[in-house]
């Protein structure tokens, strides 16, 4: 579709629409349905495929995870030709000054960025795993107070009614008297939508055991306290929430009887079964005829003027996978919206060679390095039961400690060593195979042997803050292209002394820990892991935590940022870069909450674009 | 089947107790036509019969609000004294059916479909209840409206921390309502009616427009008829006109061949199958404690009773796969047998 | 083959996981892993297999003899021994290069999850006092509550 003339004939060209947004992920959706909503005409380009358009379809994804050999997050997903994604079996150890070529990703180093995302409609929340933390106050000014990282230009103040409005889009469980921490407020009568997540009994366990009781960091004694983890999955619903008018958990796309109610799957990444856990195909459920989403088609160029300025345009190509990919469409409209995820948005924008003044696009991205600490308790604890994780310890993630290391959350988390080890599989294949003795188990002994062990397996998540980098980025380059003649990614990435600090100061905790609990450590970190890395000494391997931020980050100025604080893109009047690129730092929390509350505030400064009131 | 003596609130709640134990009484029956259809690819068919499974449980869910609404105690295990009301034992007639039919627990087939339709089927246009003689569920729930109509609004006094809503009650089968006078007991009453047979002699689809504000569904009749018959019905079908849709295309073959009405005794004592039936007995039984708890100012405790459930699930398909090896090339199933707690 | 290849596969199968013989019927899944097995290894090493199996389980010290005969033996040691790991996880291992090189090599003797329903199906969950992860939610809370073991046979 080109562009149309004026149908009274003055001869101005129309744009086809008010608004196109490249990506049908969680910002897309909530963007569709909130736009076309307002009378706006909306069009949606998706790179990936549709998704979960039925039930039945939805089952097909599910029943494609039970039988995959290697249960990995985008396991489930059909990943096309034309439109690859970064899978997690691709990640390398990185030799220096050889960048790893493997998969979609291009890896120069010195170490590799370890995360995935899924080009898809519904995006990478189909498999993320729901946990909804709001940033801490002193997160938005963790230069002023710490001298590092950079300010935000909104406080959390700014943000908090957008958190409650973000806490109903993705049906938040959680109990408030939890969650007032660490100078988060909230209204005197504000409730979650549903109560929390009942905390496992692993996370009784811990509780119990160490609430209130310290560890020794950072020079003094930090208190320690297991708090449940508020998470988008469905739960009880709170009658007392908005004012007594209750809440209405929703259920499946498709299929709104189905996951009403967590059952203890324990599958939430890669697929909920039962849709339980929010996904974007319930926003898209609800999207009204005002909003046309067209699939597969990958959105190759902006175009634009090659200067600051609004943009002209968008190209995209509309494939399908074993046929040759048609030549590029052209669509125009009055706004533009990148939700793409920040690595796609920043890939494209450096492809279509955006202008980029002050040379922030694609830099300063980040990840949670995470690193997973594991031991076995005296007793059953019953592993592998409930949601991933259930609760944490969330009061380590501020404080004076953070002018000097990074500051971390920690996830207790519920299945056993599956993440480290591959349990409970590499535990049945050693058992049976007798751990290379010679004498396996068998029969009775066998069975004892598992039931006596594996319950017993518990593990600890750490998420560690990386300060925004220049020199961690994406970039392009015309050497390496994908099926679609498209530049694929090309990330340079490193873990700071900062955040390796934040790892030692780890450390500390979950020795100290494994202690008090009586556990037997089993923590490994080889040097042949790819997130392998030394702090004083001391080895660490990290895994990415699939939270990727900061590529055309948010500021007060355009010398110091790409977008605005409503995510407009300062130079580029008609185009909006949205989603977690624009974080511009990434502190502790998982960033989804922040991600989804920011849609709102960017939704005032749309509809003043648009005229809408 | 009440002394003149009975008061006529004695004379409701007692009907409404049966009307708990006609609802426990056809809940197996539906689950293991349901269950025995788990390792197949009949969808449509599954998911329709599972449909009706979960509204049969919302059927009970209201019942017992309504009982507990106007003060009184639900009863879904035996009193220990009294020893009622027994659960049933399969094969059984329904209560209050005048022995009209016998029911039986079978796997899917057209046999238990003709039976599933005469357990929903509507009430004939005019056809007035006779007492004790209650010939179809719906003319059961009519004699129920009357009795509420000659007691009047002042009857509802049971304690509200008793109703059982959707804070517990999720799933499909709809919205449990908390019942506290007659406009919210003739929902429930409504919802029970018309989801099962459908508006009589007008329409095969149900209330659900008016009630929950969603597409109308199939009356359960209807469901039942359909597969039956082996074809669809359409939006613009009668109950005159039957199906006239789709063929619906069903693999016997893949449904697992539970022999009828199984028994833990069925089996020799020490024998593995006879372990695993008294095993799914137990866990039958506890669910029952536990809804009944649910039921009686506990409603909590239906967190517990679903778990409870999806284990009998699990110990029933399991069951239903055990081939019985004597020659009948027929399959164990669960038995539904009330097994009295002991205390421990 | 023995008279009856799936009781025998099934009384083997339950003698080297551990499990009643019910249950592993109760799984759905006894004549499919005889089917798999049969398919790839083929019907002598089956045959040997299951003769072998009946003998040692009516011997007078089972356990041993099936150690002896079945699990030490270089032909069926290791079939035995991917018997366990596909009842256990629902995925078959490619048998070791050597067994391949004297018992012979089939192209279905490969490496993976057998079929969305042999997951669902191992044992491993079971004897860990779970449920197959994706699969079998024990329902709302039910991790809450303290952990148990299903009784072994």
């Amino acid at each position: 579709m080109g562009d149309r003339t004026d149908p009274a004939g003055g001869g101005i060209a129309v744009a086809d629409y008010d608004v196109v947004i490249v990506g049908a992920g969680p910002v897309g959706a909530l963007l569709a349905r909130e736009l076309g909503d307002d009378g706006t005409q909306v069009l949606v380009l998706e790179a990936g495929p549709a998704a979960g358009r039925t039930w039945a379809e939805y089952q097909a994804n599910v029943e494609q995870y039970l039988g995959s050999d290697a249960k990995v997050p985008n396991s489930p997903y059909y990943t096309p030709q034309y439109a690859p994604s970064p899978n997690v079996l691709d990640i390398r150890k990185l030799k220096d000054g050889v960048p790893s070529d493997a998969g979609y990703f291009v890896q120069k180093g010195p170490l590799p960025f370890s995360s995935d995302y899924l080009r898809s409609q519904g995006g990478t929340m189909l498999h993320w795993l729901a946990t909804c933390l709001r940033m801490v106050p002193n997160d938005f000014e963790q230069q002023s107070r710490y001298g590092k990282g950079v300010d935000w230009p909104i406080s959390y103040d700014e943000l908090r009614a957008h958190y409650a409005r973000a806490e109903f889009e993705l049906g938040v469980s959680a109990n408030v008297e939890d969650q007032a921490y660490l100078g988060i407020t909230f209204p005197e009568d504000y409730v979650f939508p549903m109560v929390r997540i009942p905390p496992s009994y692993l996370d009784q366990h811990i509780a119990n055991t160490i609430n209130g009781s310290t560890v020794p960091l950072d020079g003094g004694d930090a208190k320690l306290l297991v708090s449940s983890t508020p998470q988008a999955r469905n739960s009880i619903p709170n009658p007392d929430y908005d004012g007594g008018k209750g809440y209405r958990p929703r259920g499946a796309h498709g299929a709104p009887y189905e996951g009403l109610r967590c059952e203890g799957n324990s599958s939430c990444i890669p697929i909920c079964p039962v849709q339980a856990k929010y996904n974007p195909l319930k926003t898209w459920e609800q999207v009204g005829p005002n909003v046309e989403v067209r699939t597969q088609c990958v959105v190759s160029q902006v175009l634009h003027l090659g200067k600051a300025g609004p943009v002209q345009g968008l190209e995209y190509i509309d494939y399908t996978d074993g046929a040759p990919p048609s030549k590029p469409e052209r669509v125009t409209a009055d706004l533009y919206i990148l939700a793409g995820g920040s690595i796609e948005n920043a890939k494209l924008l450096l492809g279509s060679d955006v202008p980029n003044t002050y040379d922030h696009i694609g830099r300063h991205l980040m990840d949670h390095p995470y690193v997973i600490a594991w031991a076995s308790m005296p007793e059953n604890i019953g592993a592998f039961r409930g949601p991933s994780s259930t609760s944490g310890i969330e009061i380590l993630r501020d404080g004076s400690f953070r002018s000097d290391r990074a500051a971390f959350r920690m996830e207790i988390d519920n299945w056993g060593w599956d993440f480290c080890t591959f349990a409970p599989y590499t535990d049945v294949e050693a058992a049976v195979h007798g751990n290379g003795n010679g004498k396996g188990l068998f029969g009775s002994a066998l069975r004892d042997h598992l039931a006596d062990t594996v319950p017993r397996q518990f593990r600890f998540g750490f998420l560690y803050e990386q300060l925004p980098s220049r020199g961690n980025r994406v970039e392009v380059d015309n050497r390496y292209l994908d099926a679609l003649g498209l530049p694929r990614p090309v990330i340079t990435y490193d873990v700071d002394t900062y955040t390796r600090a934040g790892m030692a100061a780890s450390r500390s905790l979950w020795e100290k820990l494994f202690a008090v609990l009586g556990a037997e450590d089993h923590t490994k970190f080889s040097p042949t892991d790819p997130g392998y890395l030394t702090h004083d000494g001391k080895p660490y391997t990290y895994h990415g935590a699939g939270h990727n931020v900061g590529t055309h980050r948010m500021g007060d100025h355009p010398e110091n940022s790409v977008v605005d604080s409503y995510q407009r893109c300062w130079e580029h009047e008609n185009l909006y870069l949205v989603g977690c690129g624009s974080l511009p730092t990434i502190a502790t929390s998982n960033p989804s909450l922040t991600m989804t509350a920011l849609i709102f505030r960017t939704l005032e400064s749309l509809r003043d674009d648009l005229g809408i009131r | 089947m009440t002394a003149s003596t009975t008061t006529p609130l004695e004379t409701l709640r007692e009907h409404l107790q049966t009307a708990i134990e006609i609802e426990w009484s056809t809940i197996p029956p539906y689950l293991c036509a349901l269950w025995s259809l788990a390792d197949g690819p009949n969808e449509y068919v599954a998911g329709n019969v599972e449909e009706v499974a979960m509204e049969e449980m919302l059927h009970l869910t209201l019942a017992c609000n309504l009982l507990n609404a106007i003060g009184g105690r639900p009863r879904l295990v035996p009193d220990p004294v009294t020893q009622l009301p027994q659960p049933p034992s399969y094969p059984t007639y329904l209560p209050h059916s005048d022995d009209a039919f016998l029911v039986n627990l079978l796997p899917f087939s057209s046999e238990a479909l003709e039976t599933f339709c005469l357990i929903e089927r509507p009430a004939a246009p005019g056809a007035p209840p006779e007492p004790g003689r209650y010939r179809t569920i719906a003319q059961f729930y009519a004699a129920v409206r009357e009795l509420l109509d000659e007691l009047g609004p002042d009857i509802f006094t049971g304690p509200p921390e008793r109703q059982v809503d959707q804070r517990y009650y999720y799933g499909s089968g709809g919205e449990a309502t908390a019942i506290h006078d007659r406009p919210s007991a003739d929902g429930a009453l409504e919802v029970i009616v018309d989801q099962g047979e459908g508006i009589p002699g007008e329409s095969i689809w149900d209330a659900d427009e008016n009630v929950f504000g969603e597409g109308g569904e199939l009356a359960h009749y209807f469901v039942f008829d359909e597969l039956y018959r082996g074809r669809r019905y359409t939006k613009d079908d009668t109950p005159s006109s039957g199906p006239t849709g789709d063929p619906i295309l069903l693999d016997y073959g893949s449904v697992l061949p539970m022999r009828p009405n199984p028994k833990a005794e069925d089996y020799a004592e020490g024998t593995e199958l006879r372990e695993l039936t008294e095993t799914c007995n137990a866990t039958y039984s506890r669910m029952l404690v536990e809804l009944d708890a649910a039921f009686n100012g506990e409603p909590s405790r239906l967190v517990v009773a679903v778990q409870t459930m999806l284990q009998l699930r699990g110990e029933s398909l399991a069951l239903m796969r055990i081939p019985l090896g004597d020659g009948s090339g027929l399959n164990a199933g669960p038995a539904f047998q009330w097994r009295a707690p002991t205390a421990t | 083959m023995t008279e009856a290849p799936a009781q025998s596969f099934a009384a083997l199968s339950a003698a080297l996981t551990g499990f009643r013989v019910a249950e592993l019927w109760g799984t759905g899944q006894v004549e499919p892993y005889l089917a798999a097995v049969l398919a790839t290894v083929g019907d002598d090493v089956v045959a040997r297999l299951l003769r072998e199996g009946d003998e040692a389980l009516g011997s007078p010290d089972p356990r041993q003899a099936l150690q002896e005969r079945v699990l030490d033996d270089d032909r069926l040691g290791p079939v035995a021994r991917n018997v366990i790991v596909l009842w256990y996880l629902g995925q078959w291992d490619p048998l070791p290069q050597d067994w391949r090189n004297r018992f012979g090599a089939s192209p279905l003797d490969v490496a993976g999850v057998v079929s969305p329903a042999a997951y669902r199906s191992g044992l491993v969950w079971r004897a860990i006092g779970a449920h197959p992860m994706g699969a079998e939610g024990p329902g709302y809370g039910s991790w809450a509550t303290a952990p148990t073991l299903p009784a072994a046979g």
